[in-house]
């Protein structure tokens, strides 16, 4: 539990306002945005909170219309008393005095502070950022970001009805970013695919009708020798002739081995449709991005290779990003959706079991009415509601706490299994799927999927690639498809399972003793 | 007899205790072996156990089958000779365009099985009395347990038997997260050498300059892990800097990141530019795919007249790649701070972000 000590605590300074911004250690944000606080399991932790309205003054009688919610971003809580409040989750706390003393009579009419710097978390006047430098301004990369932040000095001075218009004006901000980012970069992945398909199209085609007729031209020259070995050897015994046709069969059957490995030759004559069609570049292409790389078609000229590494080069960090986001969002869904079926079961099961919802409630009151906060936080100690205005020196009391956190609304953790059987039932319906179509054995298409999902792609079996099937087009489309859809799977899961499986490892480690168990 | 008595009291005493002690040992020995797996050497060991177990693995399930197909292949051919025998012998007048038409078709088919040979069954275009390294051999096996659980997946052998895909779905679902920590461990535990090597070749004064900047005209709480450090000052400032602000607060530049990068790739090319005798595109485009983990596998190092060759070959590649996905990895910690800063910075610049209340 962390004291707030009174002014005295520090020294002679007189000090006025202490600003509590939360730091969630792990996302290296500096400012009073912070990621969300991780909270455990644990029953009796509560969670500070706060409406929305910041710098709420202690005393107005402000209506608390927003107490029952738990708020998305907040901005600062008002701490009537000193005393000991705790803290849920990992945080860093630090606690900043005011320290000028000029300031304060300024302040005291306004009623109201600077914001403290967001990079080092001290007040304006004495900080040393500068903007832009790159200091300590580190934020988490996540959809946090994305998500329109409220600013302060803005909201704070705004009427309950102007300050309702700018909430809505920035739900449509926010919608707006959203369908720009997840869904802009989705096609940018799927425009900058089917470029590649046809650029690679383009590149390939050409050589490998040349790699056709090569081995058909060598088949022919296979004949004339074996002609000719007829002719002039035929007479001499069978075991000559034998003997040399052996020889021409092997000196074949090796040029067909490194027509097939090394120069990429598909065992089709040329009168075949081609082998870099349009659906299978668009598959190589996003074998490429995707890191597959699945090598059943490769480029073999020159061109072919070097435009392959620039096209990766900026591919791959694209498709990454997309699909970072996109498994963030699916996660997001999916927990909604979890939680709305767990809901319905415990409903289903035990009407009575609600006492979720009033524990709910019960975290999410705010703080800002100084009488609240002994009952809402835990107490561990004598100094608690002790403490009373008049024990602080100076003359504002107020403890002000900048919390920007983004507080976890009933962060619903999905259990590791789930994610697991989520992935399992993509490979199996895949596995079904494909070796269906394609005649594979049952375990061949489990493989092929399994294969192709964890990135791995070694090419042996891709569909639409023998010889004697039919509907290769559409094949090598619907593995695309397959593909795409997979990855997103597997985003998603990667994003559902993050959590938990941090927590398991922290478990094990404190298990194992490397980790010191907090108390 | 009271003594002796007493001393096999004692015996027996003594015996009971000194099991207790081995058990207590044998009990810590075996926390600290955990302990020791889960420490950074640990893990690093863990892999490389991990790849050499699949080696051995995959060496056993999928040797006998390429030798077999060797065979097979042997025998397509001598059917093949025997066909055109027979042909010989129904052909009374060898007028060559008859023949030709007959023996093509001959050819037709026995390509046309090579090919089945070649792509489904994973024949390695070797004779049947081939006596020499095989593609499944250890160094093999062990290129290609690396190549899975690297999700690099060459593609050049892959099992053909149901036991070995099935063994390799399993190696794969465990090898995978197992080298990803590993990686991202080793590459974790790099970058902070690398910047401390960097700090002091470059940013000596950076040094003096951090570790003023914070200092100011308030006293601080720190407060970590819900306990309160109390940093108080009677008149000067003094600001409490958590331990390894100094390192984090280091940067290291991308274009220095980039440079490790490409260097390694050049030096790749070179190595297998001379050693496979490729032309350096060929090199440098094989290299790139590799560190990438897109890993095509139409051009694999390893296929060379002498033996020891070709399994020395392997072993670097299998080297090479690991070293390199530890590079990669270690960039990767090195840029992650930077890239979201200016990852954030174009967000803001672009409207998608709103700009921070400064």
């Amino acid at each position: 539990s962390v004291t707030l000590g009174s002014c005295g605590d520090f020294g002679s300074r007189k000090c006025r306002v202490y600003s509590l911004s939360l730091v969630y250690r792990r996302d290296f944000w500096c400012g009073p945005a912070v990621g969300s606080m991780a909270g455990t399991s644990d029953e009796n932790e509560q969670r500070l909170s706060a409406d929305e309205e910041e710098e709420k003054e202690v005393g107005e009688e402000e209506e608390d219309d927003n107490s029952d919610d738990i708020v998305d971003d907040v901005e600062s809580v008002k701490f009537n008393n000193g005393g000991r409040y705790s803290i849920g989750g990992e945080a860093e706390i630090i606690l900043v005095g005011d320290h000028d003393e000029k300031t304060n009579n300024e302040e005291k009419t306004k009623r109201r502070r600077r914001p403290n710097c967001h990079c080092c978390l001290f007040c304006y006047n004495c900080c040393r950022c500068k903007k832009g430098k790159d200091g300590n301004d580190k934020s988490k990369k996540s959809k946090n970001d994305k998500k329109v932040k409220k600013q302060p000095s803005q909201v704070r001075n705004m009427s309950k009805s102007q300050r309702r218009k700018e909430l809505c004006w920035m739900c449509c901000k926010k919608f707006t970013a959203f369908l720009f980012s997840h869904i802009g970069l989705c096609g940018l992945v799927i425009a900058y695919s089917i470029m590649g398909g046809f650029i690679f199209m383009s590149l390939e085609s050409s050589q490998e009708m040349l790699e056709r007729k090569s081995v058909d031209l060598s088949r022919k020259l296979q004949l004339e020798r074996m002609w000719n070995i007829t002719v002039d050897t035929l007479i001499l015994g069978k075991q000559n002739w034998t003997y040399e046709m052996e020889r021409v069969l092997k000196e074949f059957q090796t040029e067909i081995y490194e027509a097939t490995k090394l120069r990429g030759w598909d065992g089709q004559s040329d009168t075949a449709e081609a082998q870099w069609s349009f659906p299978n570049s668009l598959l190589y292409s996003i074998t490429v991005i995707t890191t597959i790389g699945y090598g059943h078609i490769a480029p073999k000229t020159d061109q072919g290779k070097f435009v392959t590494i620039v096209y990766a080069l900026v591919g791959i960090p694209i498709t990454l990003l997309c699909l970072t986001n996109l498994g963030g969002f699916l996660g997001d869904c999916f927990r909604w959706f979890y939680k709305h079926v767990c809901l319905l079961t415990i409903w289903l099961c035990c009407p009575s079991q609600a006492k979720w919802t009033s524990e709910r409630k019960r975290m999410s009151r705010t703080l800002t009415k100084g009488s609240h906060l002994p009952q809402t936080l835990p107490k561990k100690g004598k100094n608690d509601e002790s403490l009373e205005k008049g024990e602080l020196t100076g003359s504002h009391e107020d403890i002000t706490m900048a919390m920007n956190a983004k507080l976890p609304k009933e962060q619903v953790r999905v259990p590791i299994f789930v994610s697991l059987m989520l992935i399992a039932l993509y490979i199996f319906g895949g596995a079904i799927l494909f070796s269906e179509w394609e005649n594979w054995p049952w375990l061949d298409g489990a493989y092929f999927c399994f294969i192709t999902l964890s990135t791995i792609g070694f090419g042996d079996l891709v569909p639409g690639m023998r010889s004697d099937s039919v509907a290769n087009q559409e094949k090598l489309i619907l593995c695309s498809f397959y593909l795409i859809f997979g990855l997103a799977i597997i985003a998603m899961c990667f994003d559902l399972m993050q959590e938990e499986v941090r927590a398991k490892f922290r478990w094990l480690g404190q298990k194992l003793g490397l980790i010191e168990s907090r108390k | 007899m009271h003594e002796s008595g007493e001393q096999r009291q004692g015996g027996h005493g003594s015996c009971y205790d000194s099991c207790y002690d081995c058990r207590k040992k044998c009990c810590w020995f075996l926390k600290k072996l955990v302990v020791f797996c889960f420490s950074q050497i640990g893990i690093v060991c863990l892999v490389v156990a991990y790849a050499f177990l699949g080696a051995a693995i995959f060496e056993t399930l999928e040797e006998p089958k390429e030798e077999l197909n060797r065979v097979v292949v042997g025998d397509l051919r001598n059917k093949s000779v025997k066909k055109l025998w027979k042909l010989n012998k129904e052909l009374f007048l060898y007028e060559q365009k008859n023949w030709e038409l007959a023996v093509q078709e001959v050819l037709l088919n026995f390509q046309k099985e090579i090919y089945v040979a070649v792509t489904e069954k994973g024949w390695d275009g070797r004779v049947e009395d081939y006596t020499g390294v095989s593609d499944w051999s250890f160094t093999g096996a062990l290129l290609y347990s690396v190549t899975v659980i690297t999700t690099i997946g060459y593609g050049n052998i892959t099992p053909k038997t149901t036991m070995g895909r099935l063994v390799t779905i399993l190696y794969a679902f465990i090898g995978i997260p197992l080298t990803m920590i590993c990686l991202a461990n080793v590459g974790h535990v790099l970058s902070i050498s690398f910047k401390l090597l960097y700090r002091r070749l470059i940013c000596s004064k950076k040094k003096k300059e951090s570790s003023t900047a914070s200092s100011d005209s308030s006293s601080k709480y720190l407060v970590t892990n819900q306990q309160v450090i109390k940093t108080e000052t009677e008149d000067s400032e003094m600001v409490v800097i958590t331990e390894d602000e100094g390192v984090k607060e280091t940067h290291v530049p991308v274009y220095v990141c980039l440079l490790l990068v490409v260097a390694y790739i050049l030096l790749g090319t070179a190595l297998f530019s001379l050693w496979e005798s490729w032309d350096p595109l060929t090199a440098g485009y094989f290299c790139f795919i590799t560190l990438s983990t897109i890993g095509f596998g139409d051009v694999v190092p390893g296929h060379s007249l002498e033996s020891w060759a070709s399994q020395a070959k392997r072993i670097t590649c299998a080297l090479y790649l690991l070293f390199g996905l530890t590079l990669i990895s270690m960039c990767f910690s090195l840029l992650v701070d930077e890239v979201q800063d200016k990852t954030r910075r174009f967000g803001r610049w672009i409207g998608l972000l709103k700009r921070e209340g400064n």
